[in-house]
């Protein structure tokens, strides 16, 4: 071989994909001279070549000295210390592209070579592809550009795990600035469920913000986020609506009126596609909730005139108000209608209560509760989309879908003003309505195996933390198992991935492992990773800010990588606050922090106008 | 809020509506914030500042509250 400068050592054992290398005496000094370019040889996380005949073979450094010498030679120690173990990870045609796998192992006494920086841009790099995006560079190779297939990314689901502080937020934002790019990627379409409102800002010229409360001035453009009620499956509006149910019985009672109203509605306004045959529970048919609402609480809290003629149901007892009106209530607004007490005395006009009413009282009053209490109005009462009590819309779905992943490459969902015990049952529902519709619509145009989905999840820890019970974690579940094939893919972001439900961590062919020093959560991300790299992700604890490793589909060969910020108005809200600003008062670019006196009539009414109206954008605040 | 743009090493424009005094500065870094109740006097005084940045940090920053926008 003519390049023996790169000479490492020589290979003693081969044991699965695990090799053992003695190193020979030249490379003792440990520095290597390339091309004038120095290489410390050894270094764990580094590559290494093994040419066998016209292929190369290609492995990772994962230890090095004394332990890494084989159990039977420790007796006679003809290298000393002088060992090194590599994980193999792939082989090369010579002159030809990397793939990952082996088609034939090491024998003993192959030369091991170190890897140049040369060879190290063939494998890694073809940055000529549109289906590479470039994220950042190689750590301690600058010249290389640290690329990602997006076909692997998006339909084979990824992971972006890290210590808070980190820098998953940057990445996150860096992916999705490289993908939203509409010269290359003109029909990218991305989802963002943002549980804590930073990427608006970040993306707002490339995205569509739906926010619950939102401030549609010209500036922020955001958009009302609305999850109509009646798009929900039955399990999932039960959920939202009417809590648990105490028995089966009554859980069948509500399910049978839903799909009365159900079919009546379509009988009255027909929708393509739907048919009484077809017609489910659980169908996306718009109906009147507040007329069921209100059905259901007389029939459960009635009291009627018992001696009257005619139904029961028709003769009432309604409490009168001092005008002398019968308080039925309003459905509309969730005021519930009041009846009189029972009346058993002789003499006295005798009221009863309804002949077999309904024991649904506890749901109905949570319900009640629900559509009388703003915060859920995207749910109940969403704006053109709420039915009314024949289940007539102004807008069908396909107003909805169209806003959300018909419209610029970036939706976002802002869910920081959703009620936090409906979260995880929206954010299941929100992914559930985008997955059949791209389901079912995988032949057309506008369906998910042509114009492919990435949902990106914010902070997955908080809904994908249970064992398969919720909603979130259900569909998410679903996703990574089947959505590769229907075109929908998961990018997961989480600070605790120990808390990730297993099954959705091991189906992500991704992984972009940012610091992670919770020896719990590196378990974790290590036991769910494809490749059996120890010396990889022994680095997690010791990467610097903006650094990650990114292993598995989409990139040829697990690389350490320094992730590129965005552009400093591209970034999300997430950066540290500056407790004391390390630049001089005059140059300080922070208006706040420990080291500036503050006013000397601080305002908390304003604080709690913020806290009030759930907006961290006050009323004076001058658009 | 219309900004003009100014010399200085940290401020990159600044804005002021007198109908409600607001004093807009947008950072080098791109981070825009709104100072409240501030006298058209020290708007002034900012704008034709020698430094910007030293004229900030000594008259304002401190002395009115402010938001990020």
């Amino acid at each position: 071989m003519s390049n023996k400068e790169t000479y490492l050592g020589d290979v003693q054992d081969v044991n699965g994909t695990t090799v053992s290398v003695s190193l020979s005496k030249e490379s003792l000094t440990g520095f290597i001279y390339i091309n004038g370019q120095g290489y410390r040889a050894g270094q764990i996380g580094s590559f290494i070549r093994i040419p066998i005949g016209f292929n190369d073979l290609f492995g990772v450094v994962s230890q090095v000295g004394a332990s890494s010498v084989p159990q039977n030679q420790i007796e006679n120690n003809e290298h000393g210390n002088r060992w090194m173990t590599i994980q193999l990870i792939g082989e090369a045609q010579r002159n030809d592209s990397f793939q990952r796998g082996l088609s034939q192992y090491p024998t003993i006494g192959d030369e091991v070579h170190l890897v140049s920086e040369k060879e190290l841009k063939s494998i890694y790099g073809r940055p000529d592809k549109p289906y590479f995006v470039k994220l950042g560079h190689i750590a301690n190779a600058d010249s290389i550009p640290a690329l990602i297939d997006i076909n692997k990314l998006v339909t084979r689901h990824s992971v972006v795990v890290g210590t808070t502080g980190s820098g998953k937020s940057t990445t996150v934002a860096s992916i999705i600035n490289a993908l939203s790019n509409a010269e290359v990627y003109p029909s990218s379409r991305i989802i963002m469920l943002d549980i804590h409102g930073e990427y608006g800002n970040a993306l707002r010229d490339r995205a569509n913000v739906y926010k619950i409360n939102s401030d549609s001035s010209i500036k922020l453009k955001e958009h009302e986020l609305y999850v109509p009620f009646w798009a929900l499956n039955f399990d999932e509006l039960c959920e939202i609506s009417f809590g648990d149910f105490s028995n089966e019985k009554d859980k069948n009672i509500v399910l049978e009126r839903v799909q009365k109203y159900k079919s009546d509605s379509l009988a009255s306004y027909p929708r393509e596609g739907a048919t009484r045959d077809t017609l489910s529970v659980d169908s996306p048919i718009p109906f009147s909730i507040h007329r069921l609402w209100h059905e259901l609480f007389i029939e459960t809290f009635g009291t009627y005139y018992k001696g009257r003629e005619g139904r029961p149901i028709d003769n009432l007892a309604y409490e009168i108000d001092s005008e002398g009106n019968e308080l039925k209530g309003n459905p509309y607004e969730g005021i519930p209608p009041i009846f009189r007490n029972v009346v058993t005395e002789a003499g006295e006009e005798k009221i009863n209560y309804l002949p077999g009413a309904l024991n649904l009282g506890r749901q109905l009053l949570l319900l009640g509760t629900k559509l009388r209490i703003p915060r859920y109005d995207f749910i109940f009462k969403p704006g053109e989309w709420l039915p009314a009590h024949d289940g007539q819309v102004t807008k069908d779905l396909d107003g909805i879908l169209k806003n959300w992943i018909g419209g610029k490459s970036i939706a976002i969902l802002d869910l920081s003003g959703v009620p936090p015990d409906i979260l995880k049952t929206t954010i299941g529902a929100v992914l559930r309505v985008l997955y059949e519709a791209l389901f079912w619509a995988r032949n057309l145009s506008q369906g998910g195996r042509y114009r492919p989905l990435l949902v990106v999840m914010e902070e997955a820890h908080i809904y994908l933390n249970d064992d398969f019970d919720g909603m979130a974690s259900k569909i998410v579940q679903r996703i990574v198992k089947e959505g590769r094939k229907y075109g929908i893919g998961a990018m997961i972001v989480s600070q605790r991935p120990s808390e990730i439900n297993p099954t959705i961590l091991s189906q992500c062919g991704t992984f972009f492992a940012l610091r992670l020093t919770n020896a719990t959560d590196r378990s974790h991300v290590t036991s769910a990773m494809a490749d059996s790299l120890d010396g990889l992700t022994n680095m997690l604890p010791i990467l610097r800010t903006g650094e990650a490793i990114i292993l598995g589909e989409a990139v040829k060969l697990p690389m350490r990588t320094l992730i590129e910020a965005p552009p400093k108005n591209r970034r999300p809200d997430s950066q540290d606050p500056v407790v004391y600003d390390e630049v001089l008062p005059d140059d300080s670019q922070n208006p706040g922090g420990w080291g500036i006196k503050m006013e000397s009539n601080p305002n908390y009414g304003e604080l709690v106008e913020a806290w009030r109206a759930q907006n961290p954008k006050i009323n004076k605040i001058k658009k | 809020m219309n900004r003009a743009p100014i010399v200085s090493s940290n401020v990159e424009s600044i804005g002021y509506a007198e109908d409600d005094q607001t004093l807009e500065i947008e950072f080098k870094n791109g981070a825009v914030y709104q100072y409240f109740d501030v006298p058209e006097s020290i708007y002034l005084a900012l704008r034709d500042a020698d430094s910007v940045g030293g004229y900030l940090a000594a008259h304002i920053k401190g002395v009115f509250r402010y938001s990020r926008v």
